[in-house]
């Protein structure tokens, strides 16, 4: 269910970052408590708090007291760009300097690039 | 409800030899503390003396901020639930009975919980003690420790002869029932990677000594496996301890438990090293091995 | 939520206990009457002429129970402690569980004795046959119920607590220490009954030319004989541990 490495609230946060950036939890759209998210996946309530709270300091989501916590208006636009940055980040740049390391050169890469995307469409 | 336990250099004595060697921790309380150690690491000793069944040789145990032995006040507020699936009396009570007699003696019991839970694990009131097989002898401990509420609630490998069914059924109850009512509970086992998702904090015990008091993410994210190329691996050695080495061809892999920081996991990246997850399990297996005491 | 009962652990454990003794207790009562009432029959049928001494009240009443009850006794501490120490009673509510058990028990068996007492002279009074005795008593006559209760009551308290101090003595000390420590015990046992002058070992002070205290001493001193087994219960149930396998 989780992968060992890095901490579960990490994870917890980025699956409803994913939740988010696929439109399957709108703005505005109620998130489950901490302690459903717990019961759920068999983790400490205190472990989902903490995802709950980064998601709370990231702006993702917001608090209603005594009601639960809401997807922010913002969240969906300011993940997109987060993840967009870090796409060419840990992404594209990896990519590039594999490519470098055997001997390919940039102008194959965008080549064969431009090829794929022909084929696809 | 919930307890803290303190512990001050806590020691014990048992049959001539060390049983804990000075241990200092403090837990909160509200938590769901795991307690986990090989075999002989103090662990039933260390929670016999919780649960009063056992007084300290020296040092100080502090549970809600006073001595737990003989306390008529914390005394009835500590339950113990160890893995006993034999006991002296087992043939005079029928489970019944000894249901019953925990209801009278447990001041936070709820016997609404415990019907419902002698329905879920299919427990035979009738049936006496000595005729329950091994998961139903532990089911029906299990069952008096969730029940009883305490507000220090201790299950001391209690899952011994539940099946994995059984198992994840008690693992939901205990934590949907930590949840519904917060008191400390503490958990030892041996199935680490089975409930370590549970644990808010994590003890370590080895050899009757503390070795790690930790919350449980930055405990898991402590240990890293590196594998790469010897020279670049060899590299980051400094300043960690490895717990465990393989070499194959010009490839290292080490497990090393310690602080990595992101910069120079980044640059380890760069020299071709890998950088991967190590389990709990496997933390806990590699710093408790023999050879490294 | 609270009840009383839970707020009274020595009472709670005491009420959880007691059928099961109760229970034992009466089956053995109620054999050995059995038993000497068809001793007692028998001998009154075709025993006359003989000078044996008659009340077989006495008879029942001199050993057995004391015997029997006090080895009821030897499980006592560690049965109390392995079942509910666990349970959160602390060894002080079970000390005073343990005292309400035993001295119950002995008042309970007195009561029974002195019953059978009561019932032979009835079954005697309108006969011939003078009830007489084997051994010297506090009483001399089987009608005196409140002296037959005191003088069974502190005799088998006296067996009660022995029998538990020796269970006590063997958990704290092991097997070869509470063989050691056996004697001394059971020497600190049969104490209340010498100081009495009763049963066999009063018999004894008439061969020595002993004269026995009068009741208004003995009795007391026979109590505080009792009272201190039940204290060095205490002294060594108070810190006593609950031995498991470690892991």
């Amino acid at each position: 269910m989780f992968d060992d490495r890095s901490p579960i609230y990490q994870q917890i946060a980025d699956k409803i970052k994913n939740d988010v950036l696929s439109g399957e939890l709108p703005a505005d759209a109620q998130v489950m408590s901490t302690n459903q998210y717990a019961a759920f996946y068999r983790i400490n309530p205190a472990t989902a708090a903490k995802a709950f709270r980064q998601l709370i300091d990231e702006g993702v989501l917001y608090k209603k007291r005594g009601i639960g916590m809401f997807v922010s208006g913002e969240a969906r636009p300011v993940l997109l760009a987060q993840r967009r940055e870090r796409f060419f980040r840990e992404v594209v740049d990896v990519m590039l300097a594999e490519a470098r390391v055997l001997g390919i050169s940039l102008d194959d890469v965008v080549r064969h690039i431009e090829t794929g995307r022909g084929t696809q469409k | 409800m919930t307890y803290s336990i303190e512990a001050r250099d806590l020691r014990l004595d048992y049959r001539g030899s060390p049983a804990l060697r000075g241990l200092d921790f403090r837990l909160a309380g509200g938590g769901i503390y795991g307690l986990i150690g090989r075999n002989g690491s103090g662990k039933t000793s260390l929670l016999s003396l919780v649960a009063s069944l056992m007084k300290p040789t020296s040092g100080t145990l502090l549970v809600d901020g006073e001595d737990p032995f003989e306390n008529p006040r914390t005394m009835p507020d500590v339950c113990l639930v160890q893995d006993r699936v034999k006991d002296s009396g087992d043939e005079m009570w029928k489970v019944g009975g000894y249901l019953r007699t925990a209801a009278a003696l447990r001041p936070h019991w709820d016997q609404e919980y415990a019907d419902r839970l002698v329905d879920l694990f299919e427990l035979p009131q009738r049936k006496r003690l000595s005729s329950l097989s091994l998961g139903k002898r532990s089911a029906l401990n299990i069952v008096i420790g969730l029940a009883s509420r305490a507000p220090v609630t201790i299950f001391d490998e209690a899952y011994v002869g539940l099946d994995a069914p059984s198992r994840y059924a008690f693992y939901d109850e205990v934590l949907s029932d930590y949840m519904a009512h917060p008191r400390t509970v503490i958990m030892s086992s041996h199935l680490v990677e089975e409930v370590d998702s549970l644990f808010e904090e994590v003890l370590i015990l080895d050899e009757g000594r503390l070795l790690a008091h930790e919350d449980t993410d930055d405990l898991r994210s402590r240990g890293v496996s590196l594998t790469g190329p010897t020279r670049a691996v060899d590299d980051l050695r400094p300043g960690l301890t490895v717990l465990n080495e393989q070499v194959l061809g010009g490839t290292t892999s080490i497990t090393v438990y310690g602080d990595l920081d992101e910069d120079t996991l980044s640059h380890a990246r760069a020299a071709g090293v890998e950088a991967g997850p190590v389990r709990l399990q496997d933390l806990f297996v590699h710093l408790t091995r023999k050879d490294r005491r | 939520m609270t009840t009383t009962t839970r707020r009274r652990p020595a009472l709670t454990v005491t009420r959880l206990v007691a059928p099961a003794m109760l229970w034992i207790s009466a089956l053995y009562f109620a054999i050995v009457i059995v038993v000497f009432a068809v001793i007692g029959y028998v001998a009154l049928v075709h025993g006359e002429g003989t000078d044996e001494p008659t009340s077989h009240a006495e008879l029942l009443a001199n050993s057995s129970p004391r015997f029997f009850l006090g080895s009821l006794a030897i499980i006592v501490t560690s049965t109390l402690l392995a079942h509910y120490l666990p349970m959160g009673v602390t060894r002080h509510q079970l000390f005073w569980a343990g005292t309400t058990l035993i001295l119950g028990g002995a008042a309970a068996a007195a009561a029974v004795i002195s019953g059978l007492f009561l019932v032979e002279w009835f079954v005697l009074d309108g006969t011939s046959i003078p009830i007489t005795y084997r051994t010297p008593h506090l009483f001399d006559s089987s009608a005196q119920v409140g002296v037959i209760f005191l003088e069974h009551l502190v005799a088998l308290a006296a067996f009660m607590a022995l029998g538990w101090l020796i269970g006590s003595v063997f958990a704290r000390y092991g097997g070869w220490g509470g063989l050691g420590l056996l004697l001394p015990c059971l020497l600190l046992g049969l104490l209340p009954e010498a100081l009495l002058g009763v049963g066999w070992v009063g018999q004894s002070y008439g061969a020595l030319g002993i004269e026995p205290l009068p009741m208004a001493a003995s009795v007391p001193l026979g109590t505080a004989v009792v009272a201190v087994m039940l204290l060095l219960n205490h002294r060594l149930m108070r810190d006593m541990p609950l031995r498991r396998p470690t892991s």
